[in-house]
C-alpha cells in the first residue's frame, strides 16, 4: 500500500510540481525554505485544495485525478491532518475533540469516548480529557491534536510543522512521541523547514525549493550528495558519520559524549551545529565533557560573522562572533581548544 | 407610480414641517394638516399678509402640545375644538377663537370608482374594504360620529393615523374606500370623491386662535382669512365657508 | 474603588469625558421620560384591554420575526461570508437596504410588491385568495423586512471571523460539510447569532412606519404597541407616556437579563 502523489498546481507566484510516493509504514519529510509550497502540497494531498494537474491515490483508490475529474473530498479520505496551530475545537473538551472524528463517522457516543480515552492514554494525555482547549499549554495542545488524529486510525497522517511552536523541552518530548507512533500500516508525511528535524525523524526526505523537487533520498543519501542550496546549508551543520554505543559516539579519530537520544546503538549520523561549538585559548575548566585540542585551518569573515574551519582530529565548521574570535588572538595554524556540550549533539540512525 | 410619489412627497413635506418655528421677524402660523395646500399657496403670493409667513403643519394635537411647550407661535388654526379649549384653559390666549373655514366629509374611492360606491351604506358591504382615521384624531372622531348618527355599521380593515394615511391606502388600491375631508380628496390624484348627504349634518370647523395678544399680528392674519380674498382662496381649494 | 483598581484601569481623560457625555446623551431622555410619567395612573393603563392587547401582539410578532430572521438570515449570512457567488457586495447592499430606507418607504415597497395590487400580491390574491395587508402576518413581514439586516450583518461578520483551520481540521477528521456547519461553525458563531437576534428583536418591537403602512392598524390584529403610543400622542399625552414606559420596562428587563453576553459579541470580543 502506498500513497502516490503527482501534483502540479499554481500557488501565487510559485508553480508547485511534485512527484513521489510514500509507502505504508514509512515516514517522509518534506523540507525546504519557507514559501517553497510545502504546506500547499500537504493541503492538496488532504483535499482541502485541488490540483491543477496530476493524480493522488492511496492503495489504488483515487483521491484526486484531474484528467478524469474524479475528486474525493477530505472527509472521504482515510487520512488525518495535524495543523500547525493544532486547530482544536474551542467549545469542546479535550475528550470530545479527540472523539470528534469518530462521532463524525457515526460511532456511538459512549464507544467514541472510550476510544478517545484509550488514545489519550497512549500519547500520555490521560488527565487531559475534561480540560478545555484554551487552558492547555502548547505541548499539551499538540499532544491532543495528535491524539485526535490517531483516534480515527487513519491510513495516511499529514503533519504541518508540528513542532515549530514548542519550546525545547516540549519539542524533545513531542519528537519522541512522534517516533514511537510509527505503524506499519500508516504512511506519514511531515512538512518542516527545520532540516535537522527532517534528518532525525524521517525515513526519506523530499527537498522542495520554489515548488519543485530538488532531491529525494534517505537522510544519508541527501547529505552525501547534496543537490541544492538548502541541503548545502544543512551541510554547514556538520553532519558526521559514526558509531554510537550508549552515550558514546565514536567518530574515527576521536569520541564525543552525547546527551539523551533514544537511538539504538549502531551506525548513526550526528549533527554538530557550528554555533554550538566554543573556542578557547587555554583548556577550559568546567562542565563541557567534550573538549579537544585542534588547529584552525581556515577563517572566513563575511556578513559580520566569523566562520572557522577546524583541522584534525575533527574537521568541522565553527561559527563565532568577531569579538569572540579576536579575543582568542591566535595565528593561523595556531593551536586552539574546542568544546561542545553533550546535549547540543543530535544523533539519528544512519 | 403617481400615487406613490404623491404619498412620499406628502410624507416628506409633513416630516420637514414638523419641526419648531422661528422667533421674532416673520409671523409664525401653526395649522392643521388639511390646510397645507391653501396656506402654502397664500404664503407665496404677493399682496397678502401671509407672504413669507412661517408655516408649520401637523396634527392639531401635536401642534397644541408644542405651543404648550412654549413654541413661539402667532396663530394656531385647529381642526379640533378641544385643542383650542385646552390652550385657553392653560392661559395661552384670552381672545375669542374664530371659525375661518369649514370642511365636509366625503367617501374617497379609487379613480373611476370601479366598485360603483354611491351611498354611505355601501361601506357596510362585506366585499368592500374600508379605511378610517383612528379614533382620537379629529377626522376619526368626525367619521365615527357620522356613522353612528346614521346607524351605518362599518368595520374598517385599518385605522390610519391621519387623512393622508387613509388617502394613501385608497390611492394605492389597498382598500376600496375611506372617509376623508373633501379638500384632501380633491387635492389627491388617483382618487375620486363620492359626496354623501349624511355629511351635511357633520360640522367640521377650523378654528383660529390669536396667540399674539392685543398687538395684533395674529389678528391681521385671521382677518385676512375671513376677508373676500381669503375666502376665495379657501373656496378654491374646496373648503366650505363659515 | 481601591487604589490598585484605580491605577490599573487608567482611562485616557479624553475618552472618559466623551464616554460619559455619551452616557448622559442616552440617560437624560430616558430619565426625563421616567420623571414625566404620571405613575399614579400606571395601573389603569396597564390593565386597560387595549394596552394589553397591543403589548401581546407586539411581543408575539416580534418574537416570530426574530425566529424567522434567524431561519432566513443565518443562511444568507453564510452565503455572504463564505461562498464564491459573484456580486456578493451587491447582494449584501440589496439585503441591507431596508435598514437605510425610511420605514414608511419600506412599507410602501411592501405594498407595491405584496399589496392587493402588488406585483406578487396580485398573483397571491387572484390564484390563492391570499391577502396580506391588514393581517397579523403582514406585521411580521414588515418587521422582518426592516429588522433582519441587523442579524445578517452581525452573523456575517461572525462567520467571516470563524473561518479557518478548525473547520478544515473537522473535515479531515471525516465530518461532512453539514456536520462541520452544525457542530463546529454554529457553536463558534453562537455569540454573533445571539447578538444579531437581540438587535433584530429590539428593532422589530419598536417598528412603526413600515407596519402601519403595510399592515395598517386594527385592534387585536395589527395594532402594535408603538402604533398605540403614536396614536395616544394625538389624544392623551399621559397615556402615551405610560405606554412608552411599558415598552421601556420590557426592553430593560430583556437587555439586563442578557447582560454582557451579547454586547461584547457584536464587536467580536467574547
Amino acid at each position: 500500500m502506498s500513497l502516490s502523489i503527482d501534483v502540479r498546481r499554481r500557488i501565487g507566484a510559485t508553480q508547485l510540481d511534485v512527484q513521489f510516493t510514500v509507502a505504508a509504514g514509512e515516514t517522509v519529510a518534506i523540507v525546504g525554505p519557507n514559501g517553497a509550497g510545502k504546506t500547499s502540497l500537504l493541503r492538496v494531498v488532504a483535499g482541502l485544495i485541488s490540483a491543477d494537474e496530476g493524480r493522488i491515490s492511496w492503495d489504488g483508490m483515487v483521491w484526486d485525478d484531474v484528467s478524469s475529474g474524479e475528486f474525493s473530498p477530505p472527509e472521504q479520505r482515510p487520512l488525518a491532518y495535524v495543523f500547525q496551530d493544532y486547530a482544536l475545537i474551542e467549545h469542546l473538551t479535550v475528550g470530545d475533540n479527540v472523539a470528534f472524528g469518530l462521532r463524525a463517522r457515526g460511532v456511538r457516543r459512549r464507544r467514541a469516548r472510550e476510544r478517545a480515552q484509550e488514545v489519550l492514554d497512549v500519547v500520555g494525555g490521560r488527565d487531559l480529557s475534561e480540560r478545555m482547549p484554551s487552558s492547555l499549554s502548547g505541548g499539551e495542545a499538540q499532544t491532543v491534536a495528535i491524539a485526535r488524529a490517531l483516534a480515527t486510525e487513519p491510513s495516511v497522517m499529514l503533519f504541518d510543522e508540528p513542532f515549530a511552536a514548542l519550546d525545547a523541552s516540549a519539542r524533545a518530548h513531542a519528537r519522541r512521541l512522534f517516533s514511537s507512533m510509527r505503524s506499519p500500516s500508516t504512511a506519514r508525511l511531515i512538512v518542516t523547514h527545520d532540516a535537522v528535524e527532517a534528518l532525525t525523524l524521517a525515513d526519506r526526505i523530499v527537498v522542495v525549493e520554489s515548488g519543485s523537487v530538488v532531491q529525494i533520498g534517505t537522510p544519508s543519501e541527501v547529505l552525501a550528495t547534496p543537490r541544492s542550496h538548502f541541503v548545502a546549508e544543512i551541510l554547514g551543520l556538520n553532519p558526521l558519520s559514526g558509531q554510537l554505543r550508549g552515550d558514546e559516539l565514536s567518530l574515527g579519530a576521536m569520541s564525543l559524549t552525547v546527551g539523551a537520544h533514544g537511538v539504538d546503538d549502531g551506525d548513526v549520523i550526528a549533527i554538530v551545529r557550528p554555533r554550538s561549538v566554543s573556542l578557547h585559548r587555554e583548556r577550559p575548566e568546567g562542565s563541557p565533557r567534550n573538549v579537544w585540542r585542534t588547529t584552525i585551518d581556515a577563517i572566513d569573515r563575511s556578513d559580520g560573522r566569523v566562520r572557522v574551519r577546524l583541522g584534525a582530529p575533527l574537521p568541522i565548521a565553527v561559527e563565532v562572533t568577531p569579538a569572540g574570535f579576536d579575543a582568542l588572538a591566535t595565528e593561523p595554524d595556531g593551536d586552539v581548544w574546542a568544546s561542545v556540550k553533550a546535549s547540543e549533539i543530535v544523533v539519528q540512525p544512519a | 407610480m403617481r400615487p406613490f410619489a404623491s404619498f412620499l412627497l406628502a410624507g416628506v413635506v409633513l416630516a420637514g414641517c414638523g419641526a419648531g418655528s422661528q422667533s421674532g421677524g416673520q409671523p409664525v402660523v401653526f395649522a392643521a394638516s388639511s390646510l397645507v395646500d391653501v396656506l402654502s399657496e397664500l404664503s407665496a403670493e404677493e399682496g397678502t399678509p401671509f407672504l413669507n409667513v412661517t408655516l408649520s403643519f401637523a396634527s392639531s394635537a401635536s401642534l397644541a402640545a408644542q405651543i404648550i411647550d412654549d413654541a413661539p407661535v402667532d396663530v394656531f388654526i385647529s381642526a379640533d375644538q378641544a385643542q383650542i379649549m385646552r390652550l385657553r384653559r392653560a392661559g395661552f390666549s384670552d381672545t375669542q377663537p374664530q371659525v375661518v373655514a369649514r370642511n365636509s366629509l366625503v367617501i374617497a374611492v379609487e379613480a373611476g370608482n370601479p366598485l360603483g360606491l354611491a351611498k354611505l351604506r355601501d361601506l357596510s358591504r362585506r366585499d368592500v374594504l374600508v379605511a378610517l382615521a383612528a379614533p382620537g384624531v379629529p377626522l376619526g372622531e368626525y367619521s365615527r360620529g357620522m356613522l353612528s348618527a346614521t346607524n351605518v355599521e362599518v368595520t374598517p380593515v385599518t385605522f390610519e393615523a391621519d387623512a393622508r394615511g387613509v388617502l394613501a391606502k385608497v390611492a394605492l388600491g389597498e382598500v376600496d374606500a375611506g372617509i376623508v375631508y373633501a379638500t384632501d380628496a380633491a387635492s389627491a390624484s388617483n382618487v375620486d370623491s363620492v359626496v354623501i348627504p349624511e355629511a351635511e349634518a357633520v360640522n367640521v370647523e377650523y378654528v383660529a386662535l390669536d396667540l399674539t395678544g392685543v398687538s395684533g399680528a395674529g389678528q391681521v392674519l385671521i382677518e385676512f382669512l375671513k376677508s373676500d380674498a381669503g375666502r376665495s382662496a379657501l373656496a378654491g381649494r374646496g373648503f366650505l365657508l363659515p | 474603588m481601591s487604589r490598585q483598581q484605580r491605577h490599573d484601569a487608567r482611562v485616557p481623560i479624553a475618552l472618559a469625558v466623551l464616554g460619559w457625555l455619551a452616557v448622559a446623551f442616552f440617560a437624560v431622555p430616558i430619565l426625563a421620560l421616567v420623571i414625566r410619567v404620571p405613575w399614579s395612573s400606571l395601573s389603569g393603563v396597564i390593565t386597560d384591554d387595549a394596552t394589553t392587547e397591543a403589548l401581546t401582539l407586539s411581543v408575539f410578532t416580534s418574537v416570530i420575526t426574530t425566529v424567522l430572521a434567524i431561519v432566513l438570515g443565518v443562511p444568507l449570512a453564510w452565503l455572504l461570508a463564505r461562498s464564491n457567488i459573484p456580486g456578493r457586495r451587491f447582494i449584501r447592499a440589496l439585503c441591507t437596504l431596508s435598514m437605510v430606507l425610511p420605514p414608511v418607504v419600506a412599507g410602501v415597497a411592501l405594498l407595491a410588491s405584496l399589496g392587493r395590487r402588488g406585483v406578487v400580491g396580485e398573483i397571491l390574491d387572484d390564484w390563492f385568495g391570499v391577502r396580506l395587508p391588514f393581517t397579523m402576518p403582514a406585521v411580521v413581514i414588515a418587521q422582518l423586512f426592516v429588522a433582519m439586516p441587523f442579524l445578517v450583518l452581525t452573523v456575517e461578520s461572525g462567520f467571516a471571523r470563524s473561518a479557518g483551520t478548525v473547520e478544515e481540521a473537522a473535515r479531515t477528521l471525516g465530518a461532512s460539510p453539514w456536520y462541520v456547519f452544525t457542530r463546529v461553525t454554529l457553536p463558534a458563531t453562537q455569540p454573533a447569532i445571539v447578538a444579531g437576534a437581540v438587535l433584530t428583536w429590539a428593532r422589530a418591537l419598536g417598528e412603526f412606519g413600515a407596519t402601519i403602512t403595510f399592515a395598517g392598524n386594527f385592534p387585536g390584529t395589527t395594532r402594535t404597541l408603538p402604533i398605540t403610543t403614536y396614536l395616544a400622542l394625538e389624544s392623551d399625552i399621559d397615556d402615551a407616556l405610560l405606554i412608552s414606559m411599558v415598552m421601556v420596562v420590557i426592553s430593560v428587563v430583556i437587555l439586563v437579563a442578557l447582560r454582557g453576553r451579547w454586547v461584547g459579541a457584536i464587536g467580536g470580543v467574547r
